[in-house]
Parts: structure tokens; sequence; C-alpha cells
């Protein structure tokens, strides 16, 4: 039998070389982030009570998230999509980390909220479920080949609040100023944090890569922000580790916007990382050290990135 | 370009069916924006459904679709609306809940008297499909035979949690 190929091996040269520039111990980093973490679901109140959903699902075990009582882990390996629990759309399968973002925008009912980037939909079915169906939630994905998906996850879950819209997320600057309570961005980006669940990541991966996917993250980040009310609140998330991707967008909106104020965020039962000071001799707006870092190897769940920003009242 | 009359014929008689067949109460639907597209009827909140943005894909939930001499309730509506059901559902065993997931026809067998033209029981036409008190979806019953009308995109061919597995084979 052949030596098994350390972890390492199988990520490029390039990518280890950055990771290492981040300070990571790659002996540590690198097994984590190419290990699945637990699975996990959210449940779904349009559609099931909590209690029950639970009661249902005893025979998976599930283990609670502290920060937030609807999301779950589940040791045991098995297809979540094959439960009835899921056909019903009592529960949603996704990644523990990926719940994250939705609980630190933390929408409220009858709000108006934009889901910049919603497709697959896994974060519009959380918003929507938050706003108990009232409002409106604009779900917007620019990508026509990733709509089905989104508008099957909406329909499975219930959700009546939604309008679907098929625009650049740039777009909503202009056509939407002000119009938002909160809106979400789950930025497209380099998803070096997901390494467990595909490797199509690795197609893509570049420096170059990454400093085009940074452009156009400052400009989805510029329209969001005009998008947003005076008071409003903001959720930036992406699902990679890039400095350029995450505090470098950041620091971009603080100095447009130097009044933009990039919150604390404060949950239960996470390992969190602050925000890097600087990459590359590049210093980032003291601010951006609120930001939350989650990596692979202090938590269970995917490597992940949340900012929460606030729009002023005049 | 279809009427405004048209429109709420459609939305009309999509309300009385689903009060006729299933006794959900129209009143329910008055704090939701109601609505059409091709022969259908939608519903979403009542900002969603008064929002204007272009490039529009949709909005809400379809919740039925009329055809000329019936209307079908949507699987989703049903999931959605299925605790407002007060008459025709039918509760499925774990093995034919399994047979509905999957998209079958399969026979169903009812207490005497519960198919028919019997007033408070089942009669043959759309049913409420139910299993452990959580509406499945919408079924055709026809002469003890259930058709699922679960869409191919939502049937589930596998089987189910291992929990219903074991207390089965238990």
């Amino acid at each position: 039998m052949a030596p098994r190929r350390p972890a390492r091996d199988l990520l490029p040269e390039k990518m280890l070389a950055r990771f290492e520039e981040m300070g990571f111990d790659l002996s540590r980093f690198v097994p984590a982030l190419l290990r699945p973490p637990s699975q996990a679901f959210r449940i779904n109140t349009l559609k099931g009570d909590r209690d029950r959903v639970l009661t249902s699902l005893s025979h998976l075990e599930p283990e609670p998230c502290g920060w937030n009582s609807l999301v779950f882990r589940v040791k045991k390996r098995l297809k979540l999509g094959n439960l009835i629990e899921h056909f019903l759309g009592l529960i949603y399968a996704q990644d523990s980390s990926s719940t994250i973002p939705v609980t630190v925008l933390d929408p409220q009912p009858h709000e108006q909220i934009l889901d910049m980037s919603a497709a697959p939909g896994s974060k519009s079915t959380q918003i929507a479920a938050a706003m108990r169906n009232t409002g409106l939630l604009v779900a917007n994905d620019v990508s026509p080949g990733r709509i089905p998906s989104l508008t099957g996850n909406l329909d499975r879950s219930g959700v009546l609040n939604t309008v679907v819209t098929r625009l650049p997320g740039q777009a909503y600057g202009y056509i939407a100023t002000e119009r938002f309570d909160r809106v979400l961005i789950d930025a497209p980006c380099s998803s070096e944090g997901t390494l467990s669940r595909s490797f199509r990541t690795l197609e893509i991966w570049s420096e170059s890569a990454i400093k085009r996917l940074s452009a156009t993250q400052r400009n989805l980040i510029m329209s969001a922000y005009y998008s947003l009310k005076p008071g409003g609140v903001m959720v930036y998330s992406t699902c990679t580790f890039a400095p350029e991707e995450n505090e470098g967008t950041v620091s971009y909106l603080l100095k447009k916007f130097p009044e933009a104020i990039v919150e604390p965020i404060n949950l239960e039962g996470l390992n969190t990382q602050p925000g890097f000071s600087e990459w590359r001799g590049e210093a980032f707006n003291p601010a951006v050290k609120n930001i939350l870092r989650l990596f692979p190897h202090e938590h269970d769940g995917e490597g992940f990135c949340v900012a929460r920003i606030t729009k002023p009242k005049r | 370009m279809r009427s405004k009359d048209h429109e709420a014929e459609a939305i009309a008689r999509a309300l009385a069916s689903l009060s006729e067949r299933f006794g959900i109460d129209p009143g329910y639907f008055r704090s939701y924006h109601l609505f059409t597209r091709r022969n259908d009827v939608w519903c979403s909140s009542r900002q969603a459904g008064e929002a204007e943005f272009p490039q529009i894909v949709r909005r809400g939930l379809r919740i039925a679709r009329v055809f000329e001499h019936s209307v079908r309730p949507t699987t989703n509506a049903a999931q959605l609306f299925g605790h407002l059901v007060k008459r025709n559902r039918i509760e499925l065993s774990e093995h034919e809940t399994r047979l509905f997931l999957a998209g079958k026809t399969q026979d169903i067998h009812l207490a005497e008297g519960e198919v028919g033209e019997c007033v408070t029981g089942v009669t043959g036409g759309f049913v409420v499909a139910f299993h452990k008190g959580y509406a499945l979806g919408i079924g055709l019953l026809k002469e003890n035979k259930l058709k699922s009308q679960v869409p191919r995109s939502r049937r589930v061919l596998s089987s189910f949690s291992p929990s219903e597995k074991r207390s089965e084979e238990g």
C-alpha cells in the first residue's frame, strides 16, 4: 500500500506560502482545513416548532451551537437531505459557520432586507424565518444558473416575503439608495475556507483571482452601503482567509465612508480571532479588528470571516 | 396580458376551492398579497407583492394551479398551510409516506365510508396527505388509489431517517 500523502501536498505551494504568511501553523491548520467539519442543520421556524422538530430528530443526537438556538451539529455521518424533515422544509442542512452572518445581521419582522448574493438560499431562508415571513426580503443573485437552486430552497422553506431579482449587486446602490434596513453581502470569494467540501476552488485560485475578487467585493460593499438606510446594519461575510478579501474590503469602505462603524461581534460558544491589522506591509483601518474570523483548527466548521457595519443616523 | 377581472376570477376560484375542499377559511389570506401568473395563483407578503425592482424573477410562493375544471393546490402550499386543512386529510403510515414521497400511486385502505359522498369523511379528488401530523403534499384520490402529486424535483427516492428505518424493522 502506498504511503499516505501528507495533507499539505494536496494544496498549491503558493497557497501554503500565503497561509504561512498569515501566521498559521501549517501542521495544525492544513489537516483541519481539509477535514470535513461536523454536519449541521438549522431548524426552519416557518414550517415547524423547534422543540417538536428536535424531538423527531433526537436519534441524530444533535448538539446545540451556542450562538444560535436553532442551529445544531450532528456527529453522525448521514445524508441530511434524505431525511423527511428536510423534504418537509423543517430543517435546512448547512455548515454551522454559514449560519453566523445572518445571526450577526439579526433580521427583525416587518423590515426591508437585501441579500445581495443570495443563491443557493441558505442565508435568505434564515433571514425570512427571522422576519417571520413579514416585510420584504430581496433575494438577489446575478447568476441565472444559480436562481433555480435559490427558488427551490425558498419554496421548500415556505418563504412568502421574498422578491427574487437577477441583478449585479453593484446596481442596488443606484436603484435602491437608502432603501434597506439591513443588507447581507455574502460576497463571491476565493472560498479557501470550504476546501474540506470541494477542491473546485483550486481550479480558480490564484493571486490574480484574489485581486480580481477583491475589486468586485469593493464595488459590492460600496453598493450595499449606499442601499442602506441611515441607522441600518449590514453584514459583510466571506468563506475565505485572504486578508485582501476581508480586512482589505472593509478598510476600503472605511476609507470612503469614515463614519461607518465596524461593530464588535459577541457570539456565545465560538472560538474566534480578530481581524488582521496588516497584510504585506499595508496597515488596515484599526476598526477591522472587530471583524470576526473563524479558523478550522479552532472551530468545528468551515473557515469564515464576518463584519457587522452600521451606517450612522444623520 | 390578463385582465384584472380574469385575475380576480382565478383567485376567487382558488380560494373557493381551498375553502370547499379543505375547509380553509379564505379570510386567512387577507393579510397576504395574492396574484396570478399564467394559470397559477401566487401568495406573498404585502410588501413583497407591492415592491418594484428591475429584473424580478418571481415573488412569493405558488399556492395553486387553476385549470378549466379544477384547482390543484401545490405541494409547497399544502406543507405551509396544512395546519389549516379541516377535511380531505389522509394520514399515511411510514411505508405509504415513503411511496408518496417517491411520487408513486398506491392502494389506500381507508376505513369504510371514508371514500365516496360521505359528508364528514374523505371524498375522491385532491386530498392533503399527512404523516405524524405534518402535511406532506397533495394527492389525487380515486377509487381507493392515491396518486402522489409531489413534483419530480421534490421527490425523495431513497429512504428516510435511520430512526424510522429502525422502528419499521423493529
